[in-house]
């Protein structure tokens, strides 16, 4: 059972805001999909080496030439917050 | 001889013989789309006939929503994109578009492909064109009902897990889910990238191999494509299935619903009436496929997810729906420190078990026959609030994904006057070699029923 400190740690890292009546929905879901899972652990998978790509391609390389891309306008069509041909963010470092 | 239910083929061999022009084809979609989708709900957007351009030999097409497409809403199903407008179009788009297909309207999912009902969308649940109470399956709920209503001859859809054979099944269609890098996920909202495949629904399976010498290829923006050579998929499509090895699973055929087990079991005579060879074979890290699913998937979810901050495009991470939510935690779980090797780790030792078995009854076998999912379309709200519950409906499809090899989904009956749907899965790139299967099974069992 994971305590609701544990699962406000695992929302804090996900930055998902949960309200208090999710935040103890998850903590009573969350454990169960965990155990559904651990049903692996029945697997001996040793000396068995993992698989994170499936077709067995090479990294692939293209020649360094600059290509037709998004003009400024339309990289910037689904920002909220625009200005002087930038996105504007909070401040990350030190937001005052 | 135009109606709702007819195919590619003959939209195209219309048009050649002038039996009709494109804007009555068009126009023949749009009443039915009128006087049914307010029921159905498959659409999120709807293009006016007006609006399209059109010459003598465009064919309609729609998106499920997940596909970006310039110029035209693209939500993924998620309420977090419910205003956001693609730059560019996927490059399955792209292709389709100079190919003469004309999107019509961008199809209802999952939010972000995330479920196996379609109710996972964060605006509305799609309902199954045989049973209104009934979901038409998930995550490609939209594709799926829009093709079996006769909304649209093709809808194109994304298999991460079974999103395309799962719905295809519950709705009488025929679903593809492409080898893994067959077909670009450039433009595609991305759910897990190392299972992602882009496919289509189709109400035949030659229509089905028509579109996918569209799609295929290799895309120099999608770094996962493979560079393999395409094939003609439809240039052995009529030769049957005389001198095939069938392979079934025993793995498969565990806790399927009364009515399924009869239904494939009639399905395997079909087989071997044409002439295959049936061959019981066993893959036997199948059951763990779905555990090994369910901690890469929310993985990689959390990872893809991060990107959605609300200042590049989309609002604020609140707007998440609570499956995208729930994805995004576990995920976060199973990559923490200290409990990556117990989890990520041990899942992709399990996938590489799963991909072995494949390997191995390849070798006795051509093609695998499986049923696509263990039970009937669920009913609306029956599963949607029991993630384990939901996330079982994918046992049967999940080992596909984790291997990357293609599995083409083809209808095979009625179960209680609900469709039914048998999966026929190939070694990698053997996309040719499952139509050609796929269309002698349809040729001889043509269940289609008008009825809907």
């Amino acid at each position: 059972m994971l305590t609701k400190n544990e699962v406000g740690k695992i929302a804090e890292l996900a930055k998902i805001p949960l309200g208090s009546e999710e935040l103890s929905a998850f903590r009573l879901q969350l454990p169960k999909i965990i155990t559904f899972v651990e049903n692996l652990n029945k697997l001996d998978t040793k000396d068995i080496s993992p698989t994170f790509q499936v077709i067995s391609k090479k990294n692939e390389l293209r020649e360094d030439i600059s290509a037709e891309n998004l003009t400024r306008a339309q990289a910037l069509q689904n920002a909220k917050l625009v200005k002087d041909g930038y996105i504007k963010t909070k401040g990350v470092l030190d937001a005052k | 001889m135009l109606n709702n239910f007819i195919t590619l083929k003959q939209i195209l061999e219309g048009y050649k013989k002038k039996e009709f022009t494109s804007r009555e084809v068009f126009a023949s979609f749009y009443d039915k789309i009128n006087e049914r989708d307010p029921i159905i709900k498959s659409f999120i957007t709807k293009l006016s006939l007006e609006d399209l351009t059109l010459n003598d030999f465009s064919m309609p097409i729609a998106y499920k929503d997940n596909f970006s497409t310039k110029g035209i809403l693209t939500t993924a199903g998620s309420g977090i994109l419910k205003d956001y407008i693609p730059p560019f179009n996927a490059t399955v788009v792209e292709k389709l578009r100079n190919s003469g297909f004309v999107c019509i309207g961008k199809l209802n999912c999952d939010a972000f492909a995330h479920g196996t009902t379609g109710e996972n969308s964060d605006f509305f649940a799609t309902k199954n064109p045989y049973s209104l109470e009934r979901t038409p399956g998930g995550s490609s709920s939209g594709s799926a009902a829009a093709v079996a209503a006769g909304f649209v001859p093709v809808a194109t859809a994304t298999d991460t897990g079974g999103s395309i054979r799962l719905p295809a099944s519950f709705t009488n269609t025929v679903g593809i889910k492409p080898t893994y890098g067959r077909v670009s996920r450039y433009g595609i909202i991305a759910m897990t990238s190392s299972t992602d495949s882009i496919g289509h629904i189709t109400k035949t399976v030659w229509d089905n191999a028509f579109v996918l010498n569209i799609t295929a290829g290799h895309d120099p923006k999608d770094a996962t494509s493979s560079c393999d050579k395409t094939a003609d998929y439809l240039s052995d499509i009529e030769m049957g299935m005389a001198g095939l090895t069938i392979g079934i699973p025993k793995e498969y055929l565990k806790g399927l619903s009364g009515g399924i087990k009869d239904c494939f079991n009639s399905s395997i005579k079909t087989l071997e009436k044409l002439g295959a060879k049936l061959v019981g074979v066993s893959l036997p890290h199948t059951e763990y496929a779905i555990n090994a699913y369910y901690i890469i998937t929310p993985s990689e979810i959390s990872s893809n997810l991060a990107r959605f901050d609300g200042i590049r495009f989309g609002t604020t991470r609140e707007s998440f729906g609570s499956e995208a939510k729930r994805r995004i935690m576990l995920g976060t779980y199973s990559l923490a420190a200290g409990y990556y090797d117990d989890y990520y780790l041990k899942a992709q030792k399990a996938r590489t078990l799963v991909i072995k078995d494949f390997k191995r009854v390849f070798e006795k076998v051509d093609v695998l026959a499986a049923p696509v999912s263990p039970g009937i379309p669920p009913k609306l709200g029956e599963v949607v609030n029991d993630p384990i519950k939901m996330y079982m409906m994918d046992t049967l499809t999940v080992p596909a994904n984790l291997a990357g090899v293609p599995a083409l989904s083809v209808p095979a009956g009625f179960v209680n006057k609900l469709p039914v749907g048998i999966q026929f899965i190939g070694k990698n790139f053997s996309e040719k070699l499952l139509y050609r299967v796929g269309h002698a099974f349809e040729q001889e069992t043509k269940y289609r029923s008008p009825k809907r």
